[in-house]
């Protein structure tokens, strides 16, 4: 008797612990997960400058793909800061802890972001472009002003 | 013998507490370095916006206009938080009734009118370069603003700060170097434009020039980067930016400076960044280029 309680004890451990790990490492991963969607949001933002500039010929078809990859990426984040992935977390993260002390305020720039998205997936002339971008490009800003450290 | 050196110690004290007072004593200007002037709004305006006044003396949330710099907004610092004042025009809460030599007096020697040293989280350590004229418009321009009265000023959070002032003084002795710009006569004009409101009105050493042990910009580094004056992350080196591949030329940091993110620039707003990109955005297109200009220069 003693000796099954002992095992059973032994295995809820077991369990127990090699659940928190998963737990924690889904976690961690989080922030790996955030970064890569901020990378893709980088990246259309690169193409739509790149057409603001002249670089790249306008193209309306070209403007919403990169739009909707923003905006997918945007959404995505939104339940990629969970507690406990801040700059206490150990890893290389720039999220600041002003968006665990604000997180309606945090939630709020993602929104702006995203509608501001959203307002670029519906530009089809070039004259369009350039104050949809600077609704959109003003989001990345005022949220990373507020809510992401400078580069460790 | 232990009496001799109790005596000797006591002896050091008080000559340590003398050359301590005479040190941090304040060294105002005088009404002589006031030239005849005739004030210049628009130029006065362009130094507040090179300036980043509104960016520390913004009011605090909720208050409602939060376009004039009538303080109230925490800035939190290592040494603790500052609540920078009231500069709008108000007589009783603002700088209402101080004179052009006062104004002058806090923006080049970091003096207040009844002789107290600001610290130097309000950066007069780079504002000392910028010539008495152009204080005189800046002057101006604040008297021309809306006057707001602040129910309460905040007082600053900072331990021990009547003490840490007369710091502050022999701090000043060592290593304010109140100069006033010179310009370069090898340059073009508008390298040294930039190069003038980079040092001056722009602060930019303030948080791209490291620091040394005792928290001088250290100029051997100018611009070089180094840790966050706050105390998060780093600020990047703005020397070889070309070299490095991060702008092609002064055009490209010219945009960059003008519009940050919007154009994609994507480290043009974290850190602080973010507010004197705004700033700049406000300056005449020709002073972003000298800004520019003179940054890649530097190698
Ligand atoms: C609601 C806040 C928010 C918005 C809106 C936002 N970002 Fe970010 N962004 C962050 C945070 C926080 C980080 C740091 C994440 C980390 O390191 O864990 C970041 C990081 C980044 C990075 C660096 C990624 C890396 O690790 O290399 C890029 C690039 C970026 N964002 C681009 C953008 C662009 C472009 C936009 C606008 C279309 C945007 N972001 C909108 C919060 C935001
Ligand atoms: C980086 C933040 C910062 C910036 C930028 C800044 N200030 Fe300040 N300022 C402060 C702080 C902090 C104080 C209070 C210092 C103290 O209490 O020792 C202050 C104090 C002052 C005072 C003294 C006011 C009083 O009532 O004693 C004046 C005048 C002033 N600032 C003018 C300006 C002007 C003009 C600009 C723009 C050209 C400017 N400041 C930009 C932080 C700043
Ligand atoms: C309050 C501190 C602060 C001040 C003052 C400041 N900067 Fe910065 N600067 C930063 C930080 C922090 C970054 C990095 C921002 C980021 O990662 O989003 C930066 C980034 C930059 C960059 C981009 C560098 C790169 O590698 O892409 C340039 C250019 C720049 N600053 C120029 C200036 C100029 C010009 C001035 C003066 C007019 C100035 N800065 C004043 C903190 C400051």
């Amino acid at each position: 008797m003693r000796k099954t309680t002992k095992m059973i004890v032994g295995v809820v451990a077991a369990l127990a612990i090699s659940a928190g790990g998963v737990m924690a490492a889904g976690h961690l991963n989080k922030i790996g997960e955030r970064q890569e969607a901020m990378k893709a949001v980088g990246g259309g933002i690169k193409v739509l400058v790149g057409m603001a500039k002249g670089e790249i010929d306008f193209d309306a078809a070209k403007v919403k793909k990169a739009a909707l990859t923003i905006k997918a990426n945007l959404n995505a984040s939104k339940t990629m800061f969970p507690d406990g992935t801040g700059p206490d977390s150990g890893k290389k993260t720039r999220a600041m802890d002003e968006i665990w002390l604000d997180t309606e305020g945090f939630q709020s720039a993602l929104k702006t972001a995203i509608s501001a998205a959203d307002g670029m997936a519906g530009v089809t002339k070039k004259a369009e472009l350039m104050p949809a971008l600077g609704k959109l490009g003003g989001s990345c800003k005022s949220c990373h002003e507020k809510f992401r450290a400078p580069k460790k | 013998m232990k009496k001799k050196i109790a005596t000797l110690v006591a002896a050091l004290c008080v000559f340590g507490a003398a050359a301590f007072f005479f040190i941090s004593q304040p060294q105002p200007l005088d009404g002589a370095v006031l030239p005849a002037h005739t004030a210049d709004l628009k130029n006065g305006e362009i130094l507040y916006n090179a300036g980043g006044c509104i960016s520390c003396h913004k009011p605090a949330k909720g208050v409602k206009q939060q376009k004039l710099p009538s303080g109230g907004a925490p800035l939190h610092t290592p040494i603790g938080t500052f609540y920078p004042p009231n500069i709008t025009p108000d007589k009783a809460t603002g700088i209402g009734s101080w004179t052009q030599l006062q104004f002058v007096n806090a923006m080049k020697r970091g003096l207040s009118p009844d002789g107290k040293h600001y610290f130097p989280a309000f950066p007069y350590t780079s504002y000392t370069h910028m010539t008495v004229g152009d204080l005189l418009d800046l002057h101006a321009y604040l008297l021309s603003l809306k006057a707001v009265e602040t129910s309460s000023n905040k007082q600053t959070e900072i331990f021990g700060a009547p003490i840490l002032r007369r710091g502050v003084g022999a701090w000043k002795r060592l290593g304010l170097n109140a100069v006033t710009f010179k310009p370069d006569a090898k340059q073009s004009a508008r390298w040294n434009r930039g190069a003038y409101l980079v040092s001056g009105p722009g602060h930019c050493n303030e948080c791209h020039t490291p620091r040394n042990f005792a928290m001088m910009s250290d100029f051997s580094k100018r611009l070089a980067g180094g840790p966050h004056p706050e105390g998060k992350g780093k600020v990047p080196s703005l020397v070889g930016l070309i070299a490095r591949k991060k702008f092609k030329d002064i055009d490209d940091l010219n945009s960059a400076l003008r519009y940050g993110e919007i154009l994609g620039y994507e480290d043009m707003s974290s850190g602080g960044m973010g507010d004197v990109q705004t700033n700049m955005s406000k300056l005449p297109e020709s002073d972003t280029k000298a800004i520019a200009e003179y940054i890649l220069s530097l190698n």
